[in-house]
């Protein structure tokens, strides 16, 4: 997974409104912050106007960030607020219009059907379950910065996450056998 | 019972069913427990399976071990989150751009500007490929015309944008504190205007008081002179006579209205400081003796005694130059009746009591029997 790279330089000037600056601070974070609102919405249309959202909040509230070694948690969390918030004013209207690509058997080898398989096993994942794995085990963010923003321990979450992981293990192996995909 | 043994065509149970349940199984001890167990025996995990098909309920079974390497690869892969990349479409960094320039977030710089969509969406290939063209061809053009002109403009160009931008920037902060200027004039302005309308008010309230208090006033001296005209006593030709005689007839004539009074109401009101003489106050009550001097109480008159009305009633003056009242004293004073004896008509004090037994039987008090 691409990491942002941004210095501090390039991030006070992102703050300062330097085009230049901002461009480089978006076109960081662009992927991310896509792939992350577009796994949780499922909606195309939706992810992009998120992404827009959040990149106006980060940049509006990033004279306030207290901790700028964690600004990729920072504005990944963001994103997940900003969809979630989007999806909840979206209701059910509207079908969804994204789904991971399916294993095909004869032209993937056996690392690509692991990652489709394991992409299709998130995307079967209930929203909560699916937020909370794509932001701490592919996005990286503290298990203890989640549960503070969920009023939880990250005990709590930790014994969560063990079981939003033998979920996707037993759903990934589950689409690797239909596919008949063998080591 | 005898074991089976495991058979090919056993029927399993749907995978999705059995992960569910898996998940809901007790404690992971347990589950671990399970899984070992049925891992060691395919030939149990196989009958089990039959068996809660037959039940048609969801039993916490897990599925047939695949094979460890491809479990194995399927926990790196998640463990190191190695999922697809997804790649945002075309022109989403241009929007994301434009919609912070217009939320003020980057300051507006036509230089640097990011299309934002394809131009090949808007205009079709051909134009763009058109237009590229030109475009190259004018570069080509400029660059034999002199790159080192262009260089010049383009610095030109770079400082005037900078100019702009910093007088951009001088605007708007202006703009920003005129603002708020106009701003703080328009609170004071209405501070002013309510201050007023509190004054306006309080003066309103004021005004209604007054007049108030000036209805009253009119209302006491209307009754003012309404008693004053009731304590004037006399009316028509006693009044005149009243007012034409001298010191000595004024009393008389003031007895009279005493008397006419007292026979009219059956009391006498006059006022402070009148004087009265006996003898003509005695003669116009017809020789009672006895006035009435108001809350019940009665005075007796002497003859030859000059009488002043004071606030306690009628009070005896002395007058050393009246011919009845030479070589006398004052007359006494009427006495209170006595005292009641001790012991009778008031109320019982500390020791009566005991001298009360004392002196029936002091014997018995003193020895007992």
């Amino acid at each position: 997974m691409t990491r942002a790279v941004l210095s501090e330089d390039d991030v006070l000037r992102a703050v300062a409104g330097e085009r230049a600056a901002v461009e480089r601070f978006t076109r960081a974070f662009l992927p991310r912050v896509y792939g992350l609102c577009l796994r949780l919405s499922r909606r195309r249309e939706l992810a992009e106007e998120a992404c827009q959202e959040t990149f106006v909040r980060a940049l509006a509230a990033l004279p306030k960030l207290r901790d700028p070694a964690r600004l990729d948690a920072w504005i990944l969390r963001i994103a997940a607020n900003t969809t979630r918030r989007l999806l909840a004013k979206a209701g059910r209207e509207g079908p969804l219009d994204w789904e991971p690509a399916a294993i095909e058997p004869s032209a993937d080898d056996e690392a690509l059907a692991r990652r489709k398989a394991v992409d299709l096993a998130v995307a079967e994942l209930a929203t909560p379950e699916r937020e909370l794995f794509l932001l701490h085990t592919v996005e990286g963010v503290r298990l203890r910065e989640l549960a503070r923003r969920r009023g939880t321990t990250p005990a709590a979450l930790k014994a969560r996450m063990h079981r939003i992981r033998s979920k996707v293990r037993v759903r990934a192996l589950r689409h690797l056998e239909r596919a008949g995909v063998r080591p | 019972m005898t074991d089976p043994g495991p058979r090919d065509d056993a029927p399993s149970l749907d995978d999705e069913r059995l992960a569910e349940a898996l998940e809901g199984l007790g404690t992971a001890k347990e589950r671990a427990r399970l899984e070992r167990v049925l891992a060691d025996d395919p030939a149990l995990a196989t009958r089990c399976r039959a068996l809660a098909r037959i039940l048609e309920e969801p039993v916490a079974l897990p599925s047939l071990p695949l094979p460890e390497g491809l479990e194995a690869a399927v926990l790196a892969a998640i463990e190191d989150a190695d999922l697809l990349e997804l790649r945002p479409p075309e022109g989403l960094a241009g929007d994301v751009l434009e919609r912070l320039e217009a939320e003020g977030l980057v300051a507006s710089h036509p230089a640097h500007a990011v299309p934002r969509r394809p131009l090949r969406g808007h205009l079709g290939r051909g134009t763009v490929w058109a237009a590229a063209a030109a475009l190259l061809a004018g570069l080509a053009l400029g660059l034999l015309l002199g790159g080192r002109r262009l260089d010049a403009e383009e610095e030109a160009l770079r400082a005037a944008l900078a100019r702009a931008n910093a007088a951009e920037a001088r605007a708007r902060s202006e703009a920003e504190a005129s603002r708020r200027r106009a701003e703080e004039r328009a609170d004071a302005l209405a501070r002013q205007e309510a201050q007023l309308a509190r004054r306006a008010d309080a003066l309103a309230r004021q005004e209604a008081q007054l007049a108030r208090r000036a209805d009253a006033l009119a209302r006491q001296e209307a009754q003012l002179a309404r008693r004053a005209d009731a304590l004037a006593g006399a009316k028509g030709p006693a009044k005149a006579a009243a007012q034409a005689a001298p010191s000595g007839l004024r009393e008389v004539v003031e007895a009279r209205a005493v008397q006419r009074w007292t026979e009219d109401r059956g009391w006498v009101a006059l006022a402070p400081g009148t004087r009265l003489e006996a003898a003509a106050l005695l003669r116009a009550l017809g020789g009672a003796g006895r006035l009435r001097t108001g809350k019940g109480r009665t005075l007796r008159l002497w003859p030859g005694v000059l009488y002043r009305v004071g606030p306690r009633g009628l009070v005896p003056l002395p007058d050393p130059g009246a011919p009845s009242y030479a070589g006398r004293s004052l007359p006494p004073r009427p006495r209170a009746t006595a005292p009641p004896p001790r012991g009778v008509g008031r109320a019982p004090r500390r020791g009566d009591r005991a001298a009360a037994l004392v002196a029936a039987n002091p014997w018995e008090r003193l020895f007992g029997r």
